[in-house]
This record gives C-alpha cells, sequence and structure tokens, in this order.
C-alpha cells in the first residue's frame, strides 16, 4: 500500500486545503484507474465461476458456488476461530525462535572467520534443498505435540533470514569500512555503525519471506498428524468432502499468510523509511 | 532545398501528478546538412526532450518540426542516435552491437560486416570485434555505440551528452575522434552537452539554452579554424568564446 | 560427523531416533532398487510439473507485458498471490483430481508458475528506455522490439525464478504425495515415519535433499552457460579463479 506522502497526499494537518485542492479530483481519479481493473477482473472470475457451475451442475463438493463459502465462514465461524489461535500460536512461536536462531547464526558466522569457512559453504548448499522433508523426522524425535509444528517453523523461517542476513552484513563498502576504520572505530563500532544498518534491507526482505513461509511450516506440521489447528481441520474437511469449509479455510490461511507478509512490511517501512527499495516498491504498489 | 533540420516554434507541456511542467517553450532553430550543432544549458532544461522531439520519439505540444523537408509524425529512421550511457546490449559482442542496425533494417550483413569492421578501426577498437561490452572501458563502449550509430549512413546524427559520464582525458580524446569522424562523414549533427568548453570545441554554431521552461537564449557562430585540436582550448580565441557564453547563461540565471 | 557418533556414543540413544551415519548408508545398499523406484516416480512428478510450469509461466507473463489492460486487470492479484501460502490448496487437487500423478503434477506446476511469471515480467520489463528509444529509431517493428530487446534482456531474472522453481518443484511433488498417494519418496517417507524406519526415513531425506539441489545445480548450469555475458554469472567466475 502506498503511504500518504507517496501519493502526494499532504498530511493531516492541512486536510482542509487538501479537501478544496483542484487537484483532487485527478488524484481520486489516478486512485480509480489503479483499483478498478483488478476489481473488474474479480467479479468476472466470480460471474465465470456461478455460470460454469451453472451449467456443468457441478456438484458442491467439487466446487461449491462462491456464496457457499461465505456461509461456511459464518456458519463455522467459532470453529475457524479456534483452529486458527492454534495454527497462530504456532506460527508465532516458530517465527519469533527461527528469527532469533536466524539472527544469532549469522552474527556469529560474520564475526567468525574460522567459523565462516567451515559452515557458510553448508548454509548455501542446504539452503536450496526441500526443508520440508524433514518433517516426518521431527514427529519421530518430537511427537504430535506442539513442539514438531513450532519446529517446522522454525526451520523454514530460519534459513532465509540467516541468509540474507549474512548478505546483509557482508554488503558494506570497502571505502565506507575504510573511512569508519579512519575515525578510529572499535570492532563494535564498525558493526554497530556500519554492518548492521546496512545489513537492515537485506534483513528485512529475508523477514518478509520467512512470515510467508511460516504459513506453509504451520500446515505442513499439522498435516504431519495433529488434532488441532487450520492443517488439521483442512485436512478433516477434505476428509469429509466439507468442501465449502475446504474453501474457507483456505481463504483463511491466505488471509494468514497476506497479513504476516504485511506486517513484516509495515516494520521494514517504519524502521528503513531511508531505503530505496521501499520508495521504489511503492511506485510499483501504485 | 530544403534545411537538414527546421524547428519552428517547439512548446512542450508535461502532465504529471504534480501539475504540468513547462519544458520547452518557443524554441525555433535549423540546420544546414553537414553543420554541427551544439545545444547547451543547465540541468532540466530540456534539452533532452528537444532532442527525442527531432527524433519524433516524442511529440511537441506545439509547434513543427521538419527533416530533410519531411515533417516528423513518428520516429525518424534515417538518423543515428548516442545516448549518455552506451545503451549497448550485453549478451551481445562488440561486433554484434554494432551490427543489430543493420539487423533491425534488413540490410545486406555480409556487406555491412565489413562496413561496421572499418567503423571499428575508425575509432581504434580493432581487433575487439569478438569482445563483450563488459571487457570495455566507458570510453571503449560509448566508441561502440557511435559506431552503430554511422554503421547505417544516416544524413542526422543525434547525441545525447554522449561523453557526460566519461572521465576528463579520454572525454578530450572522445572529441578529438568525433570531429575527424566529422570531417571524414560530414554528417548534420545535434550534441547536448552541459560543458561549454566542448561544445565551444566541436560546434559550428553553440545553441545556449535557458532554465526551465527552456528557450532558446542566443546562438553563437563559432568562427575557430578546423581541424581543431587540444592546442586551440589553449587560445585566447577559444576562451573568450567561452566566458561569453558562461555570462550569457550566467545573466539568465541558468548557472548557480 | 564426529558430532554426530559422539552425541551417539554418549547417549546410547536407540537407532529408531537417531541412526549412525554409516548405518544411513548401508541402508542405501539394502533398499537400492526399492529407493530408485520410488526416486524415479518423484523425479516424473517433478519433470511433468516443471515442464508444464515453466512454459506456462514464461507464456503468461509475454501475454501480461503485451496487453497493458490485462497487466492493470491481473497483475496486482498476481503480486497478492505471490506472498501467500498455495501449497494449501494441495487438498483441494486431490478431491478435484484423485490420486493419481495428475494432482502432483498439478502441484508442482501451480509452485512452480509463480516465480517464473513475476520474474519473466520483471525481467521483459527491465529493458532500459533508452534500448527502446534507439531501437525505435532503426524502425523496429514491435515484434523485434520484443525478441532482439526484451526478451534476452528477461533471461537473468527469468533464471533467477527458475532456481526457484527448481526447489520449489521438489516440495510440489512430495507434499502432493503426502495428500495421498502409493509411490514416491514422499510416499516412502511418510510409510518409513508410520513405522519408525528411521533409518529409511533418513535415506530418503537424503535423497530429496539431493533431488532438490541437483534440480538447482541444472538451472544454475544452465544459466551460466546461456548467459555467459551477465554479471552474475562473471562475478562467480572471477571468484572461482581467485579461490
Amino acid at each position: 500500500m502506498p503511504t500518504d506522502a507517496a501519493l502526494g497526499l499532504p498530511g493531516p494537518g492541512r486536510r482542509a486545503r487538501w479537501l478544496t485542492s483542484p487537484s483532487l479530483r485527478p488524484r481520486l481519479l489516478a486512485v480509480y484507474h489503479r483499483l478498478a481493473p483488478p476489481a473488474y477482473a474479480l467479479v468476472a472470475l466470480i460471474l465465470l465461476w456461478y455460470l460454469a457451475l451453472f451449467i456443468s451442475r457441478t456438484p458442491d463438493f467439487i466446487l461449491p458456488y462462491p456464496d457457499r463459502i461465505v456461509v461456511a465462514f459464518f456458519k463455522d465461524a467459532g470453529l475457524l476461530y479456534r483452529h486458527t489461535i492454534v495454527t497462530l500460536q504456532e506460527i508465532g512461536l516458530g517465527l519469533a525462535i527461527g528469527i532469533a536462531i536466524g539472527l544469532m547464526g549469522a552474527l556469529s558466522l560474520v564475526w567468525s572467520r574460522t567459523l565462516e569457512t567451515a559452515v557458510l559453504p553448508w548454509v548455501f548448499l542446504l539452503e536450496s534443498t526441500p526443508k520440508i522433508v524433514i518433517a516426518p523426522l521431527l514427529v519421530i524425535w518430537f511427537g504430535f505435540g506442539i513442539t514438531t509444528k513450532i519446529l517446522v517453523v522454525t526451520l523454514l523461517v530460519f534459513f532465509p533470514v540467516l541468509v540474507t542476513t549474512i548478505a546483509g552484513l557482508k554488503s558494506v563498502e570497502t571505502d565506507m569500512l575504510d573511512l569508519i576504520q579512519s575515525m578510529g572505530a572499535s570492532r563494535w563500532q564498525v558493526f554497530s555503525k556500519a554492518r548492521l544498518p546496512t545489513a537492515l534491507p537485506s534483513f528485512f526482505s529475508g523477514l518478509k519471506l520467512s512470515a510467508a513461509l511460516a504459513t506453509i511450516g504451520a500446515v505442513v506440521g499439522e498435516w504431519m498428524g495433529a488434532d488441532a489447528g487450520l492443517g488439521y481441520l483442512l485436512l478433516s474437511a477434505y476428509d469429509s468432502f466439507a468442501t465449502p469449509l475446504l474453501f474457507a479455510i483456505i481463504v483463511l490461511l491466505a488471509m494468514i499468510g497476506t497479513l504476516l507478509y504485511q506486517a513484516a512490511a509495515l516494520c521494514e517501512r517504519l524502521m528503513l523509511p531511508w531505503h530505496a527499495s521501499l520508495r521504489q516498491e511503492s511506485t510499483i504498489a501504485m | 532545398m530544403a534545411r537538414a533540420i527546421e524547428l519552428h516554434d517547439i512548446g512542450m507541456v508535461f502532465a504529471s501528478r504534480q501539475g504540468s511542467v513547462h519544458a520547452l517553450d518557443e524554441v525555433s532553430f535549423g540546420a544546414e546538412a553537414g553543420e554541427f550543432l551544439c545545444i547547451v544549458g543547465p540541468s532540466g532544461c530540456g534539452k533532452t526532450t528537444l532532442l527525442k522531439i527531432l527524433a519524433g520519439l516524442l511529440f511537441a505540444s506545439t509547434g513543427t518540426v521538419q527533416v530533410n523537408g519531411e515533417s516528423v509524425r513518428g520516429p525518424i529512421s534515417n538518423v543515428g542516435m548516442v545516448f549518455q550511457s552506451p545503451v549497448l546490449m550485453p549478451w551481445r559482442t562488440v561486433l554484434d552491437n554494432i551490427m543489430l542496425q543493420v539487423e533491425v533494417r534488413n540490410l545486406d550483413r555480409g556487406k555491412y560486416r565489413q562496413v561496421a569492421l572499418g567503423l571499428l578501426q575508425l575509432v581504434g577498437l580493432a581487433g575487439f570485434e569478438r569482445k563483450y561490452p563488459y571487457q570495455l572501458s566507458g570510453g571503449m563502449q560509448q566508441r561502440v555505440s557511435i559506431c552503430r550509430a554511422l554503421i547505417h549512413d544516416p544524413a542526422l546524427l543525434l547525441m545525447d551528452e554522449p561523453f557526460g559520464a566519461i572521465d576528463a582525458l579520454t572525454r578530450e580524446q572522445m572529441n578529438l575522434e568525433l570531429q575527424r569522424i566529422w570531417l571524414d562523414h560530414k554528417k548534420t549533427v545535434v550534441f547536448v552537452t552541459h560543458s561549454i568548453p566542448e561544445a565551444v570545441f566541436l560546434a559550428d554554431r553553440v545553441l545556449v539554452m535557458s532554465a526551465r521552461p527552456g528557450r532558446l537564449l542566443k546562438v553563437f557562430d563559432v568562427e575557430l579554424p578546423r581541424p581543431r585540436t587540444l592546442e586551440t582550448m589553449a587560445e585566447p580565441r577559444f576562451s573568450r568564446m567561452v566566458t561569453h557564453i558562461r555570462r550569457e547563461m550566467q545573466a539568465h540565471g541558468g548557472l548557480e | 560427523m564426529s558430532l554426530w557418533y559422539l552425541v551417539i556414543a554418549m547417549t546410547r540413544i536407540s537407532d529408531s531416533i537417531l541412526p549412525a551415519p554409516h548405518q544411513v548408508a548401508f541402508e542405501f545398499l539394502d533398499k537400492y532398487a526399492l529407493l530408485v523406484r520410488h526416486t524415479l516416480i518423484t523425479l516424473q512428478e517433478v519433470a511433468l510439473g516443471l515442464l508444464v510450469g515453466v512454459p506456462l509461466g514464461v507464456a503468461s507473463a509475454v501475454v501480461l507485458v503485451w496487453s497493458p489492460a490485462l497487466e492493470r486487470a491481473i497483475m496486482p492479484w498476481v503480486v497478492f498471490l505471490q506472498n501467500v501460502p498455495k501449497i494449501v490448496v494441495a487438498p483441494l487437487f486431490v478431491i478435484w483430481f484423485g490420486f493419481g500423478i495428475g494432482t502432483k503434477i498439478v502441484i508442482v506446476c501451480m509452485l512452480v508458475i509463480f516465480p517464473i511469471l513475476v520474474t519473466t515480467i520483471v525481467g521483459l520489463k527491465s529493458v532500459e528506455p533508452d534500448m527502446l528509444d534507439l531501437i525505435r529509431t532503426m524502425g523496429a517493428s514491435k515484434w523485434q522490439v520484443f525478441y532482439k530487446a526484451r526478451l534476452p534482456g528477461a533471461l537473468p531474472s527469468f533464471f533467477s525464478g527458475l532456481k526457484l522453481s527448481a526447489t520449489f518443484a521438489a516440495i510440489g511433488a512430495i507434499v502432493g504425495e503426502w495428500m495421498g498417494a502409493d509411490a514416491g519418496l514422499g510416499y516412502y517417507l511418510l510409510v518409513a515415519q508410520h513405522n519408525v524406519q528411521t533409518k529409511a526415513l533418513f535415506a530418503s531425506i537424503v535423497l530429496v535433499a539431493v533431488i532438490g539441489l541437483l534440480l538447482y545445480q541444472l538451472a544454475v548450469v544452465s544459466e551460466r552457460v546461456l548467459l555467459r555475458w551477465h554479471v552474475s554469472v562473471r562475478e562467480e567466475e572471477t571468484r572461482r579463479v581467485r579461490a
């Protein structure tokens, strides 16, 4: 979402003038031109959906009418709420642990040269493997409780944070390091004043990726065996051919994933208002 | 006989989110065939816009453009363009980059291959035809893009601050080379720069523009004999001319 | 590795929890034929999914870049869906397409399309405006602009998407098999888990990791061969020369 500033809107203090501003109309028009096409596309999709179902008379358990999904949402609201809380818990704890370990791992790898040369090649190697396959093993080790799910989330979240933070910490220009050393900076000062701030943009890109992956981790963890959570509910809806509920859960999970991603993006925007990628992104979002 | 280029009363207004921007106002000038024109002016005075209007890549809000007596209604093709960055395709070799012009125009590849090699020789890049752009220095890359602009033997050469990103020493060298190529080929050249000495060194006439909205302030005829050399730049006539142009720009708030 | 042995020696842990590395190695030799059979099935799903998904992703990218109207209508949804956990749709595909190989291919396809689509669009739009101006003064047709400037310029970005989708493809096939299958490494993983055959579990995890890595390396190698001119490839080569 573009900020007010990116839209060129003045702050709240000058709202009155903004309202009477003669250039308000073109701005609203621009917003309309941006939002209208995707909205039409959605409407077209839904109409097509109804039309296809109406003509083909596909049974409900294969593809329900969109309104049936909305109904399922409200009818099973209590159920959905209970399981959402469980999944959110897994995601939250997994994210917290994964980010913490990822950050610490990155810091220690960059701090120690021996550790870096010994471990970094393995990190890069493992980065491109499908890590989710360890989930069944975690079940054997930690059982069907919440620990396993948290660990699956941790596993998925940890790598992007680790890799992007390392990349960020190492991205300081040599000139910048020379400059700060010429000021007589201690090793700690070099780190806190040059390396750490430089690493933040890269770290946040990893964080956004992790936010998107965390939901997948929790759901797949629950698929390995669980008695609560949206992943579990998804499978039981599937087992009982409750397809409208299945759709409702998928939509809910999509919303959770998006919210997490947007939360990470918001943190980024608040902490890095100076970073160029933000300005760029807001223009793409236009 | 029509003039090589003729711009009449060109005005340009861009619509933007912040309102409209008046980029050019009542710009008129022309050039005879084989003439070397330099346009100088402060940053943002619409020099690049003017060049693009001339090439038919942009349409002026008001006024008319003619090239060789014909009105410009779309991108003109009897033209070679050189930009500030070399705009080479990194996946093509030096020779293939020059040959792009030939391929797109569907010209005889065998014949123009020889022309390309000849041009490379002319700019001192013989033997580099199989190299990739990244293996060349900035100055060498810009030479390649000049070859690409010349290979189809266009009547008109449009250059938009072509040496702006090149170090001072190489830049002098490039100016000498460009003059030599121009003396050989006698093309009409419109050359945009914000270096006054460069303009005086290269041009038959220097067009001075004002800050936004860009207006044509004054036209100076440079009557220094050719070929001009590095020694020319040390002559009093040269520095008088440069000072003169600089005063003119300062008088109109063009320079800070 | 020695840490691994040390832990086992010290804790006297049962090999049903953590087998020693040599036990995993023996497992490979023991169950050689079985593992190969399941691996081949998973590879088939991955390959077919990639074969369908990658061209589909590229084609959609071309269509979206070609038509500004479509791009304005659909691109916001693509951007939105990009960060949505798509794998959760897997059970739905099982309802639609059953337990056969088709479902797995569709899942792989779905995971693969997005990175390819997004990176190819970014690539196709990455041409410098000056380059477009230049090629227009050469009198280029829309088609010439496309295949002489846009398409080759899109390759680096496309390959970064391809590398991403190589890993995604392996994940898609495994998760697809978890949804219900009677063969493939994902199926074998679950069977091993149910019977607490940890050695077999380790062996299949290693196999899946190797498949993922090989796919990724395949993408890297094809990138290196095709994009010798690109910065990322060149830097990698200079790094290797130095090392």
